[in-house]
C-alpha cells in the first residue's frame, strides 16, 4: 500500500517549523502568509528547503518554485497537490 | 625590460617559449597539446560540454579579433556569464586582445542595489560581452539596467568572423600589462577593482602550483563561481598554466546538490578541488550513504579550504563523514588569500594535513596566543599553511607599525610579487592599503590585509580575526555599509547614519548577519517594532540575499559613534553581545 501523501497543512506545518529551526526565528514569527522574502529567506537557504522538501514528499521540484509560490501558504498547497498526483511539473 | 624573474617557462612545456603573459601560455598549451581538454562544463540536465586548448585558442582568437577591429589596447570589457565555457572564451578573447577583464556576477532579477552599474562606471567599460541567450532570451533587462555611456554589448554566440586571421592583428602582451580587474573590494556605491596584471598572474600560478605540487595530470573541478577569484584563479587559470583539465559545475548545482560535486570528483578522477568552509558543512548536513553508492573520492590529493574562515570541527567532520568513500584525511588543505594579493598568500603542503592548535578562547579575543586553562576556553583555530616562497609575510602591530615576533597577534602585511597593482583609479585606497610602509623602513611597500593573525614557531600562519568592516557569508564579502543604507531607506523612522551591521558568531561558529539600528525618537510611538523589523528583513534579504540573524532597534543617540560622528561597528557588536543596547521593544 502507498503510504498516505501529506496534507497541505502538514506541509505548511512542516515548513514553518523547519523555516523557524533555520532562519533562528520562534515559530509564532513565521507567519505562512509572508512573502519568503519577509521571513529572511535568502536563496541558498530557499534552495536548502526545495532540497528538504523534495527528500521529505519524495518528488523532484525546481528551486523557482518560491518564486512562484512566493508564501508558505500558497507552496504548501500546490507541493500537496503536486505530491497527491493530481498536477505534474 | 623584464628582469629573468617575470619570465616564465610555462610547466611542462615542449616548446621552449619563455612566458611573460598568460597568452604566452595559451599559446604554448595551442601548441603543444592542441588536443587535449582543456575545460568541461557539466550542466545538470544535458551532455558536458568540452573545449579543447585549440578549441579555446580558435575561440578566443575570434573574440580578440572582434575587440581589436572596434577598440583598443588597455580598454575595458565587462563579462556578463552564466556558468559555462563561453566566460572562459572571452576572458581569453580579451587578453589576447589586450583588453582588460571584468569578471561580473549577472545581477540578481529582484534586487536594484547590486553592485554591477557602479563596477560599469567606475572602470568605464568600453565592452560588455555576454551570449545572445542570456540578454535577448533569460534577461532581457540587462540591457536597459546595464548601460554606460558609450559602452558596446557583443554577443559571443553569435556567428563569428575572422578567427582565420593571423595573430599579427593581435597587440603584444607584456608581464605589466593589465589582465583584469577583479571587483571584491569596497561597497556596491564605491567598488574597488584591484588591478591584476600578466606579471601577477604569471607568479601568484606558479606559486599555487608550487604549493598545491600540481602537475598536467593533476584535474581540477570547481563549482565556484567564475567571477569569484577563487573559481577564477585558483581553478580556470591555474588548469591552463599547468596544463591540466579543469571541470566545472554551476555553483547552482552544487548549492542544491551537494553530493554531486563529490560524485563529480569521482566521475573524473578530479585531483584538486575545494571551496569555503561552507561548501564542507554543506556535504555533512546533506550526506546521505544511499547517493554515495559507488564514489570512490581516493583520487582526491587536495581539497583546499579557504575565503571564509577554516573551522577545525568542519574538516575534521568532513574527514570522518568521507573516509568510508576513500577520502584521505591528509589531503584536507586550508588556505588563506585575496584579490588584492592576485588570489594565495598562504598555503600548506599537499598531503601533508592540516596543522591545529589548542588555545585559550579568552585570551585570542584579547588578541593573545595561550594555552587554555579551562576545559571550556579550548579552543581550536586551523593553520592556513606558510608564506609562499617568493613572498614576504609580516605580522605588524598596527599602532607603532612595527613587525610582532612569533605567536603574538597583528595585522597580516604581505610583500613580493603577487600583491597586486593597487585599486583601479582610486589612488587614496590603493595608497592606505597597497603601500603601507613599516617603522624605519620606508623602502618597501605592504599590502594590508585587513586580517588579524600570528605565525608559530614553524611560521604556520593562523588568521584570528579581522579589523576591516567586512561581513563574510558563504564566502561572499559584504560591507556593512551597503547594509545600514539598504536598512535606512526602508522606513523614514529609521534615522540615517544610526545603523551598525556586523557579524557575530552563531552556535556552528558560522558568521551571521546582525543589525542594530536606531528610531528617530519622533516616531517612537507610531511604529510597531515587529513589522518594521520584518520589512527591514525584506529589505536586506532582497537587495543582498543574506538572512540577518538579529535586528535590533534602539534609541535615538545610543549607538556608538566617534566624536567625528563615525560608526563603531566594533564596540557596538560588544554591546550586542554582552546586552548593553538601548533596546526598543
Amino acid at each position: 500500500m502507498e503510504p498516505e501523501k501529506p496534507s497541505e497543512s502538514a506541509i505548511r506545518d512542516w515548513c514553518v517549523k523547519y523555516l523557524a529551526r533555520t532562519l533562528d526565528l520562534p515559530e509564532q514569527m513565521v507567519d505562512p502568509d509572508a512573502k519568503f522574502a519577509r521571513l529572511g529567506l535568502d536563496s541558498a537557504n530557499s534552495l536548502y528547503l526545495i532540497v528538504e522538501l523534495e527528500e521529505w514528499l519524495a518528488i523532484e521540484l525546481t528551486p523557482d518554485l518560491v518564486f512562484e509560490y512566493p508564501t508558505i501558504a500558497e507552496l504548501a498547497r500546490h507541493l500537496a497537490k503536486r505530491s497527491a498526483g493530481e498536477i505534474s511539473g | 625590460m623584464k628582469s629573468p624573474a617575470e619570465r616564465f617557462r610555462p610547466p611542462g612545456a615542449a616548446t621552449a617559449v619563455e612566458a611573460a603573459s598568460l597568452v604566452d601560455v595559451l599559446r604554448s598549451r595551442a601548441a603543444d597539446q592542441p588536443n587535449d581538454v582543456a575545460y568541461i562544463f557539466r550542466p545538470d540536465r544535458s551532455e558536458p560540454l568540452r573545449l579543447t586548448f585549440a578549441d579555446l585558442y580558435g575561440g578566443a582568437r575570434a573574440v580578440a579579433t572582434r575587440l581589436v577591429e572596434r577598440g583598443q589596447k588597455g580598454d575595458r570589457a565587462a563579462l556578463l556569464f552564466p556558468p559555462g565555457l563561453d566566460f572562459i572564451i572571452a576572458f581569453f578573447g580579451c587578453l589576447l586582445a589586450g583588453v582588460v577583464a571584468v569578471p561580473m556576477m549577472i545581477p540578481r532579477r529582484d534586487s536594484s542595489r547590486d553592485a554591477s552599474t557602479a563596477i560599469l562606471a567606475d572602470c568605464s567599460a568600453r565592452f560588455a560581452i555576454t551570449t545572445r541567450d542570456l540578454m535577448i532570451g533569460a534577461r532581457p533587462d540587462l540591457g536597459e539596467r546595464l548601460s554606460s555611456g558609450d559602452m558596446e554589448w557583443l554577443f559571443i554566440d553569435s556567428p563569428l568572423r575572422g578567427s582565420d586571421q593571423p595573430d599579427g592583428a593581435l597587440p603584444a602582451i607584456e608581464a605589466d600589462d593589465i589582465a583584469l580587474l577583479q571587483y571584491t573590494s569596497g561597497s556596491t556605491s564605491a567598488p574597488k577593482g584591484v588591478i591584476v596584471s600578466h606579471g601577477n598572474l604569471l607568479q601568484n600560478s606558479e606559486m599555487i602550483r608550487n604549493a598545491f605540487g600540481n602537475t598536467r595530470r593533476s584535474t581540477h573541478l570547481s563549482w565556484v563561481p567564475h567571477y569569484h577569484d577563487m573559481g577564477l584563479i585558483l581553478n580556470i587559470i591555474q588548469s591552463l598554466y599547468i596544463g591540466a583539465s579543469c571541470v566545472l559545475l554551476a555553483p547552482v548545482s552544487f548549492l542544491q546538490r551537494p553530493l554531486s560535486w563529490l560524485r563529480a570528483i569521482h566521475d573524473y578522477r578530479a585531483e584538486v578541488a575545494g571551496g569555503p568552509n561552507f561548501a564542507f558543512d554543506l556535504c555533512i548536513s546533506r550526506h546521505r550513504p544511499e547517493q554515495m553508492q559507488g564514489v570512490d573520492l581516493s583520487c582526491w590529493k587536495l581539497a583546499y579550504n579557504g575565503a571564509e574562515p577554516v573551522r577545525a570541527d568542519t574538516i575534521e567532520r568532513f574527514a570522518a563523514t568521507f573516509a568510508p568513500y576513500g577520502f584521505d584525511a591528509n589531503s584536507v588543505h586550508p588556505a588563506y588569500g585575496m584579490a588584492e594579493a592576485t588570489l594565495l598568500i598562504s598555503s600548506g603542503e599537499r598531503g601533508a594535513g592540516p596543522v591545529t592548535r589548542t588555545v585559550s578562547r579568552d585570551a585570542l579575543q584579547r588578541h593573545q596566543v595561550v594555552s587554555p586553562m579551562r576545559n571550556e576556553d579550548v579552543h581550536s583555530i586551523v593553520g592556513c599553511g606558510r608564506p609562499l616562497p617568493g613572498e614576504r609575510l609580516a605580522i605588524v602591530d598596527t599602532e607603532s607599525r612595527r613587525r610582532l615576533g612569533k605567536c603574538l597577534v597583528g595585522e597580516v602585511w604581505v610583500a613580493g610579487p603577487n600583491v597586486a597593482q593597487g585599486y583601479w583609479r582610486n589612488p587614496e585606497a590603493t595608497s592606505s592599503v597597497f603601500r603601507a610602509v613599516l617603522a624605519g623602513s620606508d623602502a618597501e611597500c605592504w599590502l594590508r590585509t585587513g586580517d588579524l593573525g600570528f605565525l608559530d614557531d614553524n611560521d604556520e600562519l593562523f588568521i584570528t580575526g579581522r579589523i576591516k568592516d567586512l561581513i563574510i557569508v558563504r564566502g561572499v564579502n559584504h560591507y556593512p555599509q551597503d547594509i545600514e543604507n539598504t536598512v535606512q531607506d526602508c522606513h523614514p523612522a529609521l534615522r540615517r547614519h544610526g545603523g551598525a551591521a556586523f557579524s557575530v558568531l552563531d552556535q556552528n561558529s558560522e558568521e551571521r548577519l546582525v543589525v542594530v539600528q536606531e528610531v528617530e525618537r519622533t516616531y517612537r510611538q507610531q511604529i510597531v517594532i515587529g513589522e518594521i523589523i520584518a520589512t527591514i528583513r525584506e529589505a536586506i534579504t532582497r537587495e543582498h540575499d543574506i538572512a540577518a540573524r538579529e535586528i535590533v532597534l534602539i534609541r535615538t543617540g545610543t549607538l556608538p559613534q566617534t566624536t567625528s560622528g563615525k560608526i563603531q561597528r566594533n564596540l557596538a557588536r560588544q554591546m550586542f553581545l554582552a546586552g548593553s543596547l538601548s533596546v526598543l521593544r
